[in-house]
C-alpha cells in the first residue's frame, strides 16, 4: 500500500508537463474544431457549430490534395529508400564492422538540421549556379527551374528527402546484419546453398524486423513531412507539394482559422495514431523478442 | 585419383580466398564513393559561405578560389546573428535538463513499477512524439498567448518539452530495461531505500545512456523549425527557425545564408560523432541495441 502512494513520486513530475504541454493543448484543439473561431474574420468567435468544420473538410478539394501529395512523395520515397537503404547496408556492413567511425559520417544528412538540409536542396537545383540544376537544365532533362516547375517540384522532394533518410534505412539495416547469428549460416554452407539463396532464405528473414521498423518509421516521418517543402517550395508552385502539415499550416498560421485548422488537425491525428499502433506492435514484438 | 581432386579443390580455395579479397576491396571502395556522394553536396554548400557573391553567382562554377570569412563576419557579427545559435542553445539546454531531470525517474518507474494501463500511456507517448509539430503547434501559440508566455524563452523550452520529454522516457526504459533487477533488490536488502538504490545503484549503470539521450534530445531540439518560428519573437527566435526566412524570391545574400547554415550545424556535427556508440538505439527508439 505504502509502495503504491509511492510511485506518484516518480512520475507526476512528468504527468504535470505531460499535461499542461500535450494534454490540455490537444484538448483545446479538439473543443476548437466544434467551433468558429478566426482571428481573421470578426464574426467568428467561437459559437459552437457543430460538424460544420468537419463537414468542410469532406468537400474541400485541396484537403483531398494534401493527401494525394503525401502520398505521391511518400510512396516511391520510401520504396527507393527501402531499396537503396538495403543494397547500401549489404555494401557497407563490411568496411562498418572495421570502422564504425563510418556510421556517424554516414548519418550526417539524416541528423543534421532538416533546414539546412532544404537549403541544400535549394542550393544545390538552382537553375543558374547550383551544381545539380545547371547539369540537369545542360542534358536538357529540365527546363529552367526544378522548383518552379509543378511536374519536377515533387520529384525534387522526393530525391532531397532519399539523400537525407537512404542513409537511416541503411544504418538500421547495418545494425542488424551486424548482429545476425552465426550458426544458420553455417547451417546453409552445409545444405550446400549458394549466395543468393542465402540471402533470400536466411538474410533476408533474419533482417526482415529491422526492415519494418525502419520502413515504419519512415512511414510515420513522411507523414509528417514539413520543414524540406517549407524551405524548397512552401507548397507550391501552386499546391503541387502541399503536404499535409504543409496544408494544416496554410490555414492554421496564414489564414489564422483556428476552428477549421483545429479539425484537420484532428483528421491528422488520427492517422498518425493508426500508423503509431503498427509501430508500437513492431517495437513491443521485438523487445519482448 | 583422390591426390588430383585434393589438387583442385586447393587450388579452387586459393581462387575463391582470392575472389573473396577483392571482393572485399571493391566493396570497401564502393562505401568510399558513397561516403563521398553523400558528403558532397553539404561540403559544396559549406563552400558558398567561403565565397564572394561573384564566385557564387558565376555560371561557371568556381572550383578553386580564395576563401573569405567575409559572410561569417557580416552574417554573425555585423548583422548580430550570433545571438541566433546562442538562442538554440538556451532553448535546447534548458528543454533538455528540464526532460532529463523530472523524465529519468518517470522512466525508471516505467522500467519498474506495475504501473496501471502502463502500455497504453507508452502507445500515448509514442503518439505525441511521432504527431507532426503543427498538430500541438495552433493550441499551444493560443494558451502560450493568454499566460503571456508568447515571445519569451519559456514558449519555445516548454514547446521543445513536447517532444523531449517522451523521447527520454521511451529511450531511458529501454535503457533501464537492461540493468537486471536484481541490482535494485541487491541494493534494498543493504538497506537502501528505493530512491536511494535508483541514485547509488542503478542510476551510475545507465549513466552512458543519460548521456545519450541528453545528445540526441539536444540534436533534435536545435534541428526544430516550427515551434521556434511561431512561438517566439526576433529576440529569442533559434537559427534553424531563421534560416528560412532569409531566403528570398530575389536578392537573396547566399554567401551569409550558407555561412549561417554551416555555423549552425557544426555543433550538431560534433555531437554525431560523439554520439557514435548510441546512434542506431537513439534512431531506432531503442529497439536495436547500439
Amino acid at each position: 500500500m505504502r509502495s503504491r502512494r509511492y510511485i506518484w513520486w516518480w512520475v507526476l513530475p512528468s504527468a504535470i508537463l505531460f499535461l499542461g504541454i500535450i494534454l490540455i493543448p490537444f484538448i483545446t484543439a479538439l473543443t476548437y474544431s466544434f467551433r468558429s473561431l478566426s482571428f481573421t474574420t470578426s464574426t467568428a468567435t467561437g459559437q459552437y457549430i457543430g460538424v460544420e468544420n468537419y463537414r468542410r473538410l469532406v468537400f474541400d478539394q485541396d484537403f483531398y490534395n494534401s493527401f494525394k501529395v503525401t502520398f505521391l512523395y511518400m510512396v516511391p520515397a520510401i520504396i527507393l529508400q527501402g531499396l537503396l537503404g538495403l543494397g547500401m547496408a549489404l555494401l557497407i556492413a563490411g568496411a562498418v564492422r572495421r570502422a564504425r567511425i563510418l556510421i556517424p559520417i554516414m548519418l550526417l544528412p539524416t541528423l543534421l538540421t532538416p533546414v539546412v538540409i532544404g537549403l541544400i536542396g535549394v542550393l544545390t537545383l538552382n537553375p543558374d549556379f547550383g551544381v545539380i540544376g545547371q547539369f540537369l537544365n545542360r542534358l536538357g532533362l529540365v527546363q529552367g527551374a526544378v522548383l518552379g516547375n509543378s511536374d519536377t517540384a515533387l520529384l525534387a522532394i522526393i530525391a532531397v528527402d532519399t539523400y537525407q533518410w537512404t542513409p537511416f534505412v541503411a544504418v538500421i539495416l547495418t545494425a542488424g546484419l551486424l548482429a545476425l547469428p552465426k550458426e544458420p549460416y553455417e547451417a546453409a554452407q552445409v545444405d550446400g546453398a549458394n549466395r543468393i539463396q542465402t540471402f533470400f532464405r536466411v538474410t533476408m528473414p533474419l533482417l526482415w524486423q529491422y526492415f519494418v521498423v525502419a520502413i515504419l518509421i519512415r512511414v510515420i516521418d513522411a507523414f509528417r513531412i514539413f520543414d524540406i517543402i517549407w524551405v524548397m517550395t512552401r507548397g507550391g508552385p501552386g499546391t503541387a507539394t502541399e503536404a499535409v502539415a504543409v496544408y494544416a499550416y496554410r490555414h492554421t498560421f496564414r489564414y489564422w482559422d483556428l476552428g477549421y485548422g483545429s479539425a484537420l488537425i484532428m483528421v491528422i491525428f488520427v492517422f498518425i495514431s493508426i500508423l503509431v499502433e503498427y509501430l508500437y506492435k513492431a517495437l513491443q514484438k521485438w523487445q519482448t523478442a | 585419383m583422390a591426390n588430383n581432386l585434393n589438387i583442385t579443390s586447393a587450388a579452387r580455395k586459393q581462387a575463391s580466398a582470392h575472389s573473396r579479397r577483392l571482393l572485399t576491396w571493391i566493396s570497401y571502395l564502393l562505401t568510399g564513393l558513397l561516403v563521398v556522394i553523400f558528403l558532397f553536396p553539404w561540403l559544396w554548400v559549406f563552400s558558398l559561405g567561403f565565397k564572394t557573391r561573384a564566385e557564387i553567382m558565376s555560371p561557371n562554377i568556381v572550383w578553386i578560389w580564395t576563401p573569405t570569412l567575409n559572410n561569417f563576419i557580416e552574417v554573425l557579427f555585423v548583422k548580430g546573428y550570433w545571438r541566433l545559435i546562442i538562442n538554440s542553445l538556451i532553448v535546447a539546454v534548458s528543454a533538455v535538463t528540464l526532460c532529463i531531470v523530472i523524465g529519468v525517474p518517470t522512466a525508471y518507474a516505467f522500467s519498474r513499477f506495475p504501473i496501471p494501463g502502463k502500455e497504453s500511456w507508452f502507445y500515448m507517448i509514442l503518439t505525441f512524439r511521432m504527431a507532426p509539430a503543427v498538430v500541438l503547434a495552433l493550441p499551444l501559440y493560443v494558451i502560450f498567448a493568454r499566460i503571456k508566455l508568447l515571445g519569451t524563452y519559456g514558449a519555445p523550452i516548454l514547446a521543445h518539452c513536447t517532444f523531449t520529454l517522451p523521447f527520454v522516457i521511451w529511450l531511458m526504459r529501454s535503457f533501464f530495461d537492461d540493468i537486471p533487477k536484481e541490482i535494485d533488490a541487491a541494493a534494498m536488502t543493504d538497506g537502501y531505500s528505493r530512491a536511494e538504490a535508483f541514485f547509488y545503484a542503478v542510476l551510475p549503470l545507465v549513466k552512458s545512456g543519460i548521456v545519450a539521450v541528453a545528445l540526441f534530445s539536444i540534436i533534435f531540439s536545435w534541428n526544430e523549425f516550427l515551434y521556434g518560428l511561431i512561438l517566439t519573437s526576433d529576440a529569442t527566435r533559434p537559427v534553424a527557425s531563421q534560416i528560412p526566412s532569409l531566403i528570398r524570391p530575389h536578392g537573396t545574400l547566399w554567401g551569409e545564408v550558407c555561412a549561417l547554415a554551416t555555423t549552425a550545424s557544426l555543433p550538431v556535427a560534433i555531437l554525431i560523432f560523439a554520439l557514435q556508440r548510441q546512434l542506431v538505439r537513439g534512431l531506432s527508439f531503442g529497439a536495436v541495441k547500439g
